[in-house]
């Protein structure tokens, strides 16, 4: 398993550069962004990570490369583990930086109390890129790479235009009460909470990822 | 035996393969046939990337489903459309393939990817056709397997290179408890390389004979009209309809050689077997 994990921080390098402009756009933000906007130090660099991870399986299939990739003595099994635990390396350590990166945005122009009270959201986004990649993964599998970007890209708009659609009907209150609801939570039951779905789906996306492998021919 | 298949069947829309064929040990084996007659379906259905619906495939003695990543470790491969990311280079290669095989040979491989003239910084999709099928050889034989499955392993390949690359898979088969499967167009390759020779149409294995055997006691009897007349049928397998009267497939050269040397015969090659096999009639 340890080849495919190289093979996919192999190709992870070769974006570098894609990235590593990422990283500057963020670190720029230090110094120009507002306490609020900071937010999108951590959320858009733990998100832009996840893009890579989904996209790694794009690399994959490119010129046929999925059955050589099953031939390998690694099998189909531990190709499903790698991509998992690549993922969840590749999107924990992004979520680290932009933490990171946001900590020291604040120690220079805020102050450290002031990080402390906006500390409690930062592992939500890592939480829900986590649960995104993982109910992702599956459909890539199933579906192959771009077909399953964009059944998940449909299926994003369909929530989206959903919530919207209730929203602004009689149902409004529903969504009410549910934000009422999570702002109300303690900071440490919002991480439980956040942790365990986050979880429950990766469990589940896992298990269904390496039963579709198993079935899927090349 | 490396290899057995015996009845394994697979369908698609308009094509059924039912193919049984064994590789036994310290031999090269090719399978030939025309395009769509079910070569890469085979080679598929021994590296488990598809699933037959029917028969047995056993490499090293042991079921597929049974194979441990140690068993597959004693494989090498070549598919003829895939391999690595052509997002890749050389470089990065080596620690994987150090890591995904135990007896990966990095000295060896390096050494004979500067013998090949493989650039290590470019990126795969870079490679001319030549380059890639190169590598991928170069990967099948980087660790020590005992089984090679090689499908379609020199198309691309110019004179010299292919020369070079079959030289270099007959000094892989010295030890003598090594095995290799291979197709190819190229004839002249598989002429000189294989031991026996599989011959594959519409999914069935229709003819399965020692390469030796084929080139020397196959041969094709050109005849008129009143001469074919004249022949016992039971010793020829093939006839074609010629301006000059029939074309005749026989594995029994040397019979009409003494018996009938008026007759012109021509030696018999891969292709004029594959040729008469598949587009000739049946006697």
């Amino acid at each position: 398993m340890s080849g495919l994990l190289i093979k996919d921080w192999k190709l992870l390098k070769r974006q570098g550069r894609y990235y590593g402009m990422v990283l500057i756009l963020v670190c720029a933000m230090i110094f120009v962004g507002s306490k609020s906007y900071s937010s999108f130090i951590t959320s858009y660099l733990t998100f832009m990570i996840s893009m890579f991870a989904i996209s790694s399986f794009s690399y994959d299939e490119l010129d046929n490369g999925m059955a050589f990739l099953m031939a390998l003595p690694s099998g189909r099994k531990h190709y499903v583990q790698a991509k998992y635990l690549f993922s969840f390396l590749l999107i924990t350590g992004g979520w680290l930086a932009g933490v990171v990166i946001r900590l020291v945005l604040f120690l220079m122009r805020f102050s450290l109390e002031e990080y402390l009270e906006i500390l409690p959201e930062e592992p939500v986004y890592l939480m829900v890129c986590l649960t995104y990649v993982g109910c992702t993964i599956p459909v890539l599998l199933k579906y192959g790479a771009e077909k399953g970007r964009n059944i998940v890209f449909m299926a994003l708009a369909v929530i989206a235009i959903g919530v919207f659609l209730t929203a602004k009907t009689g149902l409004y209150f529903v969504w009410g009460m549910f934000f009422r609801w999570l702002s109300q939570m303690p900071p440490a039951m919002l991480f439980i909470l956040s942790g365990g779905i986050c979880a429950l789906v990766l469990a589940a996306s896992y298990r269904i990822s390496v039963r579709i492998i198993r079935k899927k021919e090349f | 035996m490396l290899i057995t298949l015996e009845n394994v069947e697979k369908h698609y829309s308009g094509f059924h393969l039912n193919c049984s064929m064994e590789v036994p040990e310290g031999c090269v084996t090719a399978l030939i046939g025309p395009n769509g007659a079910g070569k890469s379906t085979t080679f598929k259905a021994i590296l488990g990337l598809i699933f037959p619906e029917g028969g047995k495939i056993e490499l090293f003695g042991k079921p597929l489903e049974q194979l441990t990543a140690e068993d597959r470790e004693q494989m090498g491969f070549v598919l003829s459309d895939s391999c690595f990311s052509g997002y890749l280079n050389l470089e990065d290669l080596v620690p994987i393939l150090d890591r995904m095989y135990r007896r990966f040979d990095r000295k060896d491989f390096l050494e004979r990817c500067g013998q090949f003239g493989l650039p290590m910084g470019k990126k795969l999709k870079e490679f001319s056709t030549g380059m890639k099928a190169k590598l991928k050889v170069l990967i099948a034989m980087s660790h020590g397997a005992r089984l090679l499955i090689l499908d379609e392993p020199t198309a691309g390949l110019d004179v010299l290179a292919r020369e070079e690359l079959l030289d270099m898979l007959r000094e892989y088969m010295i030890p003598g408890d090594r095995s290799i499967l291979i197709s190819s167009h190229i004839s002249s390759d598989l002429e000189g390389l294989c031991d026996d020779v599989c011959l594959i149409d519409q999914g069935r294995i229709i003819l399965h004979e020692e390469t030796d055997v084929l080139l020397g006691e196959y041969g094709l009897l050109k005849v008129t009209e009143e001469q074919y007349r004249t022949l016992d049928p039971g010793r020829l397998l093939r006839k074609k309809k010629e301006s000059f009267g029939y074309s005749l497939l026989t594995a029994q050269k040397q019979f009409y050689q003494e018996n009938m040397p008026e007759f012109a015969m021509e030696k018999g090659s891969i292709d004029e077997v594959i040729t008469m096999m598949i587009k000739g009639e049946t006697i």
